[in-house]
């Protein structure tokens, strides 16, 4: 215990020491504002910082890009309530009920409540996380090779699941990252494999290109596209009505928030499942929970609470697969991942022992900037919102020009331009015949994982492939997998048979 | 010479009006067939490679090839096409189409012909920085992109296209060439 108290007091020192404090501040900024402009969420922000952390101090780099992380929440949670769009995906739910409470001339209100229970989740969801590393360093001593083969598939198969769209285009993006990330050399197998007759090839696609290509330069493509003339349109209620009433009434509703929040942990930690699905049952619950469930969707506060609460709360939730097994619970969370290895940070057994302060620096960070943000957010979200007016046209070259310069920077190669380019007609691609970009980034990430624990299982065992369901964990990992695929599709068919209306009590 | 040179414009035109028309299932046909292509040279290759270097590639390979066939016969048949579009991953939460805003669909309102010519134009311009790129040298394709896009795509006055233009250049140069010391 004495050794986690010391790691969090270096990581608080740290912290708090200058400049370090300055890129927290500047991360939940440009978090917020990122958050702010639909369509350039944190995965696009995350891509377009990395190259930019190339020259700095890993503890400097982190806590930019764990500050950024933090104020995406609840920037994308300013629009959904001022002029009905939502930032980010995850802060979908909070239109239904913050866009009439802004009508109701209640903004202030509900900016109150989104900015408290944002700063409120993201604590609860930290604290989480922290009070779960002594019980997640026991967990990963019990992993070997055969164990983080079946994560990384689980992984894979929880991602997959949750994506929009289609089963099998789903499963067809997974399987299209995994067979990208096995190009290159690899050390295990001893072999330099899918170069296509090309020398280029053999450090493999390199991750941040591909999530450059993917994210910003397909957001480019659809934008331009759709010839959207601004992110968002120029109706915008005011920002009036009491803000500190906001904060009494999350206070007020301590049993939605602490619902909601949990609901916003539980589901950050399962792979994959994301801030939309956290976001969506914390307010179905809310609503079922309700006194007054037709209020919902007219300026309920309550829908606003739960969503946002959920919303911040899950960011704490999908950082421990993260962390612990280097499986991301989100796009932004895999980006997050990729950052932190280019700066030296690798999840697992290190980041929980010897490396614990590194941990704390990112939770600390991720943790101020949620309350640097909400505290920002309430006093200039109304001049914030006028970002969204900012005519796309003027913003194209600059994400354009800074993604290629981001791509080339990686390792000053010609060649990571390409793939970055080559990754944005692909992202769109995905995009508009609904394949999922997010498979692909957490396949890319879980790909060598997957393939170098596979082997080193088969190297180190006496019975061949028995051992990946031989050993306790590994064959209950297996379970849930099957478990896991066999389980929708039955669904899938029991609904197609027109079972489904009945077992729901004809509903 | 000016007929023929007439005649080759309307050739092009109606080349560009055949191709602003084609039905959107046509296209993804061709990109579902791409990913077929790319998916089969991956297979093609993977028998090369040791027992462990083709193990997993072949794995994942296989089932990956089986599944984008199948879906290429779902756009090539519509009616196993509409049996597989039951089968919808938002099912499992009951959340289809529960919100539209972050639906991943391109704007439904504008003309096809239209979402085609804007994603020509926007390639164009997306390989002309990347050929810039690599034919002039990165600053100078910069800062003849900015110009270039600010004056001729969005429309902008002289004054306003330097304007812009210096500053995001200027901000370019200062953190990867001064702060991050890339060359560019």
């Amino acid at each position: 215990m004495s050794a986690i108290i010391d790691a969090l007091l270096s990581a608080a020192l740290t912290l708090f020491s200058w400049p370090t404090i300055l890129y927290v501040v500047i991360g939940a900024m440009l978090g917020m504002l990122f958050g702010l402009l639909p369509g350039l969420g944190g995965p696009i922000l995350l891509s377009l910082l990395i190259p930019v952390t190339y020259g700095f101090d890993p503890e400097a780099a982190i806590v930019l890009l764990a500050g950024s992380l933090g104020g995406v929440a609840f920037g994308g949670s300013i629009t959904a309530i001022l002029i009905n769009t939502p930032g980010t995906p995850p802060n979908a739910a909070t239109t239904f009920d913050g866009y009439p409470l802004a009508r109701q001339n209640r903004a202030g209100e509900a900016l109150g409540i989104s900015a408290t229970a944002s700063a409120l989740g993201a604590m609860f969801g930290l604290i989480v996380l922290a009070l779960l590393i002594p019980v997640a360093r026991e967990v990963i001593l019990a992993f070997s090779p055969p164990e983080f083969f079946w994560i990384a598939v689980l992984g894979l198969t929880v991602i997959a699941f949750v994506a929009q769209g289609s089963f099998l285009k789903g499963l067809v993006s997974g399987g299209l990252g995994l067979l990208i990330s096995f190009i290159g050399f690899s050390g295990v197998v001893g072999t330099y494999r899918f170069g296509f007759g090309t020398e280029v090839l053999w450090g493999g696609i390199e991750l941040i290109a591909a999530l450059i290509g993917l994210f910003a330069i397909a957001e480019v493509i659809k934008l331009t596209v759709e010839e959207t003339e601004s992110i968002a349109d120029k109706e915008q209620a005011a920002v009036s009505g009491g803000r500190l009433k906001g904060v009494k009434t999350v206070f007020k509703h301590w049993n939605v928030f602490g619902r909601s929040a949990l609901i916003g942990t539980i589901t950050g930690i399962i792979p994959g499942a994301g801030g939309t699905v956290a976001n969506f049952i914390a307010y179905i619950q809310a609503a079922q929970t309700s006194d007054n469930p037709e209020k919902f969707g007219h300026g309920a506060v309550e829908g606003v609470i739960a969503s946002e609460a959920s919303n911040d709360a899950k960011d704490g939730g999908s950082l421990l697969p993260t962390l612990v097994f280097g499986i991301p619970g989100s796009a932004t969370a895999a980006v997050l991942l990729a950052g932190l290895i280019l700066h030296g940070v690798n999840p697992g057994q290190d980041l929980l022992t010897s490396e614990l302060p590194t941990l704390f620096l990112l939770l600390l960070a991720l943790l101020v900037a949620n309350l640097v943000t909400s505290l920002i957010g309430v006093s200039i979200a109304n001049q914030l919102a006028k970002i969204t007016h900012v005519p796309v046209q003027l913003l194209i070259p600059v994400v354009l020009t800074l993604s290629l310069v981001g791509a080339y920077a990686l390792r000053s190669n010609m060649f990571d331009v390409f793939v970055a380019v080559a990754f944005g007609f692909l992202g769109y691609g995905m995009v508009i015949y609904d394949y999922s970009r997010v498979a692909v980034i957490i396949a890319l990430v879980l790909g060598p994982l997957m393939e170098n624990s596979f082997i080193q299982s088969l190297q180190m065992s006496d019975s061949g492939y028995w051992i990946f369901v031989t050993r306790p964990i590994s064959f209950v990992l297996a379970l849930l997998i099957v478990l896991m695929l066999v389980m929708p599709l039955v669904r899938s068919i029991v609904s197609l048979n027109g079972i489904k209306p009945t077992l729901r009590g004809g509903s | 010479m000016q007929d023929r040179l007439n005649r080759d414009r309307l050739k092009e035109y109606a080349a560009i009006q055949r191709l602003l028309v084609i039905p959107e299932r046509y296209i993804e046909i061709l990109f579902t067939v791409t990913l077929l292509a790319f998916v089969g040279l991956f297979l093609w290759m993977a028998p090369d490679y040791g027992r462990y270097g083709r193990l997993i590639p072949l794995l994942i390979g296989v089932p990956t090839f089986a599944f984008l066939a199948v879906t290429t016969l779902g756009l090539l048949s519509t009616r196993f096409g509409r049996f597989l579009n039951r089968f919808k991953l938002n099912d499992i939460l009951d959340m289809s189409g529960s919100v539209s805003q972050f639906a991943d669909d391109t704007n439904e309102s504008q003309p096809l012909s239209v979402q085609r010519l804007q994603m020509l134009v926007i390639s164009g311009w997306i390989l002309l920085l990347t050929a810039l790129f690599v034919n002039v040298g990165i600053k100078e394709a910069i800062a003849v992109f900015l110009l270039g896009y600010y004056r001729f795509q969005a429309g902008l006055s002289i004054g306003r296209t330097v304007a812009y233009s210096v500053v995001i250049w200027g901000f370019i140069y200062a953190v990867f060439e001064i702060l991050l010391g890339t060359p560019l």
